[in-house]
Formats: structure tokens, C-alpha cells, sequence
């Protein structure tokens, strides 16, 4: 059960990673800002998440999972707002 | 083990954003890029806050997400003119 | 395997560094320092410094790049030909010859730590169990209250000198919900800091830069600081910290005879109250550094 748990934390935090990786390649090679606030805010909600779900899945205690969703809402909500407000800003 | 590598990922995506910051060519393509180097840095502290087993790493990383919108704010909100 | 990891850490700060230097565009040099923070702040974690760690994600991430953003508005773009290759060159002698003195003195110093086995030796008398705090709060009490004396100086100096009052409109409805969560979620995680500094990494400062990064959101949504009634109370709270912590100081004089030298066995509670009460000032005094005097108050654009 334990290696179970471990071993999906693992792959999702891989997968977070991975998540994360491709949004700095988009970030870095796409042609113009709003393709790469596209790239960007894949990272922000889905690559972070993934990498909080798998943390979450290796954690000790199921106490610190808190942190981890906070952080997530965080990151995402804050992500999806100034992804707007650059988006508006840069169409202006 | 396996997670200090997926830290050390997770720190290469937030240094993958400097050669935007270089380039840019517009104000928001920088600001875009700090706002990526920011998600990284909560991914890497959270994964290294996994390895080392450190609780206190991800009040660190809640710090960094809670504040994370801020230098974005105040360039959408403060500047007005393309330089 | 945690080498590669601290190479690349002192690497990218490094190269942040750099960039914030020679970018020639001012929000490519704030975004350079911003994200120079973030790599700081891994370095202390790096280093076992979670306090330090803590106070560089609060203040570097949010609050220097709210306000450098805000100078570099005011200051407009880079002019071409600025400074002398003189300045530059006497620059690199003084950085030279700084980075050699530190080399030096790691090279030829004893490694010997003198203050952690002092502090834990004494962390128990202290009422906290974070040597951090109870350095900062009991043994070091004095310092504290004086950081937080040139902070209220810093902001009689901005007072004196009457920048322009900024008074940004909503960017867009849609930062509502992101305002309806992230405030108060920050408020919440500075109680957290706050209480949590006694036993663990946090503290005063640590959560004071939580709820200014909860202001500076409503400030650059245009939701605080549109009257100069709010300027007057920000400035009030500043200075209640100030006396409140001076009124410890010398109600702990009276009770014992030595300046914060707090009654045995209530020292946690003298703490918590100058530490909740500081909290707010600083919070207070941040805000309006960044807000500006609430004179003038006029739309800056």
C-alpha cells in the first residue's frame, strides 16, 4: 500500500515536472506573448497541482496536505488573474 | 533521491525563464517570465520540502504563492506605456 | 546529487544579478532582481536558514518588486549614454575588493560558532522555543525595537519628502475573486507566521510582509487608500507599534529593573503581545511607504 502510495506520488510529481518543463520551453521558444502566456498558464495551474498531488501522496502525515492545497488555489487563482490582466494589458 | 532529481528539474523550468527575461521584446513577456520563475520556485521548494522532510519549507512556498501576484499587480496596475 | 542543485541555485542568482545590471530596460532589470529574490530565498533553504528563507520570499518576492515597479513608472525608460565608464570601472575596483575581503576573511577566519551554543543554552529563560525569536524578541530585544524606530524614521523621511500619491483604478472586475481569496488567505497566514514564530520558523516580520502583500493587492486594485483618512490611520498604527513596544520596554523596566528584561515566567506572553502588536505597525508602515503621504492625494496618470 505504502510503495503503492509512493509510487503514484512519484509519477505525479513527474508528471508536474514535466508539466512545468514544456511551460518554460513554450515560454522560451513560442513566437509571440500571448502564445507564451498560453504556455505559462498550464504551469500555473496544472504542472504546480500535479506537483502538489503527488508531495500530498508522499507525505508522512496527511497534516501537511493543507499547505499543499493552499498553495495550489494560490498559485492557480493567482496565475489565472494576471494571465488575464497581461493578456488585456498587452491587447490594449 | 528521485525527488532531489525532481527538484533539480523543477529548478531548471524556473531558470528556463531567464532567456525571455533577456529577450523580451515587451514589458510583459519579463513580467511573464518572473511570473513562471515564481511557480517554479513554489514546485522546487515543495518537492524539496518533500525530500528533506522539512515542514517549514512549505510555509516558505504558501509565502511565495500568497505573494506571487503582487509584482504582477503592480506592473498591469502602475505602468501604462510600453517603454 | 544536491551539488548540481546548489550549483544551479548560486548559478541563477547569480545570472539574475547580471541581467538586472546590464538589462537597459527597467522592468527587465526589476523582473531580474524579483526573480534573483526567488533564487535567494532557495540559497537559505539550501543554507538551513528557513527564517531567512522565510523573510527574503516575503519581502523579495512581493513587496521590492511592488515597489521598484512603482519607481520605475515614475522614472520613465533607460536614457542612452547614462553612466561614465569612470564610475563603472571604480565600481568593479570597490566589488573586486569586497568579494576578496569576504573570500579572505572565510579563508584565513576559524570556523568556530560562537552564538548557537550561548542561545540554546538559554532558549529555555526566553518563553519561546525558536532560538530565532527568542533572540530577536528577548535576548536582542534592544535591536528589534530599534530596526523598528528606522522604519518609522524611513517613513517620516517619505512623509517629508511628498512623493506623488499613487491612486491606481481597477484593472478589471475579474480581480475581484482573486481579491476575495488571496486577502484574506494572506491574513490568515500571517496569524499563522505569527503564532507559529514561538516553537518554529516565522515571526513578526515574516507576517507583517504577508498582510502588506494583502494591502499592496487592495491598494493596486484601487480598493485602499483612495481617501486621506486611510493614510492618517496607516500612519497611527505605524506609530502605535513603535509605542507600544517603547511602553513594554519601560513597564518592563519598572517590573524587574532591566530594559525588556520581561517578568520570569510570563516572557511568552510579553512576546506574543509586542510581536501582534508590531505586526500591524510594520504592515501599516509598509503600506503607506508604498502608497505614499496621504497629502496630495491625485490620479497619477
Amino acid at each position: 500500500m505504502t510503495l503503492a502510495l509512493d509510487l503514484a506520488g512519484i509519477a505525479l510529481a513527474a508528471a508536474g515536472v514535466a508539466f512545468l518543463l514544456l511551460a518554460a520551453l513554450g515560454v522560451w521558444r513560442l513566437p509571440d506573448t500571448l502564445c507564451r502566456l498560453h504556455a505559462l498558464t498550464k504551469a500555473d495551474t496544472a504542472g504546480l497541482a500535479l506537483v502538489a498531488a503527488g508531495t500530498t501522496c508522499l507525505l508522512p502525515s496527511a497534516g501537511g496536505a493543507l499547505s499543499l492545497v493552499l498553495c495550489v488555489v494560490l498559485v492557480a487563482i493567482s496565475g489565472a488573474t494576471i494571465g488575464h490582466l497581461i493578456g488585456r494589458a498587452h491587447q490594449e | 533521491m528521485i525527488l532531489d532529481l525532481l527538484a533539480t528539474a523543477a529548478l531548471v523550468a524556473t531558470l528556463a525563464a531567464l532567456p525571455r527575461l533577456v529577450v523580451g521584446p515587451t514589458a510583459a513577456d519579463r513580467i511573464l517570465a518572473a511570473q513562471l520563475s515564481g511557480t517554479g520556485t513554489v514546485a522546487t521548494l515543495l518537492l524539496l520540502g518533500a525530500a528533506s522532510g522539512a515542514p517549514a519549507l512549505f510555509d516558505v512556498a504558501l509565502v511565495f504563492a500568497a505573494l506571487s501576484a503582487i509584482a504582477g499587480l503592480a506592473f498591469v496596475a502602475l505602468w501604462r506605456r510600453d517603454p | 546529487m544536491s551539488t548540481a542543485f546548489d550549483i544551479l541555485v548560486a548559478l541563477g542568482g547569480l545570472a539574475c544579478a547580471g541581467i538586472a545590471l546590464v538589462a537597459g530596460n527597467r522592468i527587465g532589470s526589476v523582473a531580474a532582481f524579483v526573480i534573483m529574490g526567488f533564487f535567494v530565498a532557495l540559497a537559505w533553504v539550501r543554507l538551513g536558514a528557513p527564517d531567512v528563507a522565510l523573510a527574503e520570499a516575503a519581502i523579495g518576492a512581493g513587496l521590492t518588486g511592488a515597489l521598484l515597479l512603482r519607481s520605475a513608472n515614475r522614472l520613465g525608460p533607460v536614457r542612452e549614454a547614462g553612466v561614465p565608464i569612470a564610475v563603472h570601472g571604480i565600481a568593479a575596483c570597490l566589488s573586486l575588493a569586497l568579494a576578496g575581503g569576504i573570500v579572505w576573511a572565510f579563508a584565513t577566519g576559524t570556523a568556530e560558532a560562537v552564538y548557537p551554543s550561548l542561545v540554546a543554552a538559554r532558549v529555555g529563560e526566553s518563553g519561546v522555543s525558536n532560538p530565532v525569536t527568542a533572540v530577536l524578541l528577548n535576548f536582542r530585544a534592544w535591536d528589534t525595537l530599534l530596526e523598528v524606530a528606522v522604519l518609522v524614521v524611513a517613513l517620516l523621511l517619505v512623509s517629508g519628502l511628498a512623493p506623488v500619491r499613487i491612486a491606481p483604478a481597477p484593472p478589471s472586475e475579474l480581480v475581484l475573486p482573486f481579491l476575495r481569496i488571496v486577502v484574506p488567505v494572506a491574513v490568515l497566514l500571517a496569524g499563522h507566521l505569527l503564532w507559529k514564530g514561538a516553537t518554529a520558523p516565522g515571526g513578526a516580520f515574516q507576517a507583517a510582509a504577508l498582510l502588506t502583500g494583502g494591502g499592496l493587492a487592495l491598494a493596486l486594485c484601487g480598493l485602499l487608500g483612495a481617501g486621506r483618512r486611510t493614510g492618517h490611520v496607516l500612519v497611527l498604527a505605524g506609530l502605535g507599534g513603535l509605542a507600544l513596544f517603547l511602553a513594554a520596554a519601560l513597564g518592563a523596566a519598572i517590573l524587574t529593573g532591566g530594559l525588556l528584561d520581561y517578568p520570569a515566567g510570563s516572557a511568552k506572553v510579553w512576546i506574543i503581545a509586542i510581536e501582534s502588536a508590531l505586526t500591524l505597525s510594520i504592515a501599516a508602515m509598509l503600506v503607506s511607504l508604498f502608497l505614499g503621504p496621504s497629502e496630495g492625494v491625485r490620479d497619477d496618470r
